[in-house]
């Protein structure tokens, strides 16, 4: 149970993640922030394909670590969590095509360390 | 670096520059085109950087303009209409509000301390939310410290969406971890929960990770904006 609930976080995750990066740059930069300019932005999205199933998937997993963190403590929880910065960034490099040099993999790789540390040190 | 330059007597365009490139908003209808030029081009040509794009502005339509990256340093264009164009687009529109991405950042991550903490406090005083019902739910609305939770985290999302338009995922998610040390400073300082030494050398490795990723191109993924393939990069 445990572990399928990890799943249920870690995968759905990392593919909002990665599916609301695809949406976003396609659906163009944002850079206007007026209230009227963030509604027509929603609206938009509303009908990005991409955006939605993220969004949706964004919810599985979130309501994945309540359910976790109702059955087990952070100190489970976690650790996975932490993994995933790792694996999102494998994944922007080979689905987003981003460029990441060793300045971002040793980013990740520290930050995903830090969380962990940071977590389970309560 | 910023810096704005006036295209004629009613419009101007705003530069945003660092070490290789620069990128160019340029007045016109509908949003703000974004065009990215090399940055030694642009600097030592200032007056063809000028009339190239009063040039373009004369021969877009009300539609998208069409643009290269490269300046054709040679180009002199009129800048008969130039004028008329820009002041309608002015009169037309009222200034966007424009975020820089270091701003967004922000926002991201103090919405999301401040959502995750008001949202937990919240459902806290509501008490366990296992029911079948929506009677509970609906009541957990009505606690206004759930709503001011559901507020700042619906600003998150969308902070955290535009800032994903505008640069690398691989850049987002170390940049915004830092809401772990702010979540961990906050209970330090205002709950008075002391913070170990294994939280402090977290801490310690997320600033290093921060630090390290800051230091590249926050956008380097290809861009995929409907207007075709201008070379578009984000605002530093």
């Amino acid at each position: 149970m445990k572990w399928l609930l990890i799943a249920l976080i870690v995968i759905p995750g990392t593919i909002a993640d990665v599916l609301n990066t695809m949406g976003m740059k396609r659906n163009g930069e944002v850079y206007d922030f007026r209230p009227r300019a963030i509604f027509r932005l929603v609206a938009s999205l509303a009908r990005n394909p991409y955006v939605g199933v993220g969004v949706l998937a964004m919810a599985v997993s979130f309501f994945a670590l309540m359910a976790l963190l109702s059955i087990t403590n952070l100190s489970f929880a976690v650790p996975a969590t932490a993994f995933s910065y790792v694996l999102e960034t494998a994944l922007a490099k080979y689905i987003l095509k981003e460029h990441i040099g060793w300045r971002r993999w040793a980013g990740a790789s520290l930050v995903g360390c830090g969380v962990l540390l940071v977590s389970l040190g309560v | 670096m910023l810096q704005r330059m006036p295209l004629d007597r009613w419009s101007q365009v705003t530069i945003y520059r660092n070490r290789l490139f620069c990128s160019i908003d340029l007045p016109h209808e509908g949003g703000l085109p974004r065009l990215q030029i090399p940055a030694k081009a642009a600097w030592q040509h200032p007056e063809s950087l000028r009339k190239w794009l009063l040039m373009a502005c004369d021969q877009a339509d009300s539609g998208e303009l069409q643009l290269t990256h490269r300046i054709p340093a040679k180009t002199l264009g009129s800048r008969r209409s130039t004028a008329t164009l820009a002041a309608s687009v002015l009169k037309k529109q009222s200034q966007p509000l424009r975020l820089k991405t270091r701003t967004v950042i922000a926002l991201l991550v103090t919405s999301n301390v401040l959502g995750n903490f008001t949202l937990s406090r919240g459902l806290h005083e509501v008490g366990r939310l296992v029911s079948f019902s929506p009677w509970p739910y609906i009541h957990a609305f009505v606690n206004p410290l759930v709503v001011l939770g559901v507020l700042l985290l619906i600003v998150w999302l969308i902070s955290q969406l535009s800032l994903l338009s505008r640069v690398d995922l691989s850049y987002v998610l170390p940049v915004t971890s830092v809401s772990y040390v702010l979540t961990a400073l906050m209970g330090e300082f205002l709950l008075h929960e002391p913070v170990s030494t294994e939280r402090w050398i977290g801490i310690g490795l997320i600033g290093l990770g921060v630090s390290l990723v800051v230091r590249t191109l926050p956008r380097t993924a290809p861009m995929l904006h409907k207007s075709g393939d201008l070379p578009c990069e984000a605002a530093r």
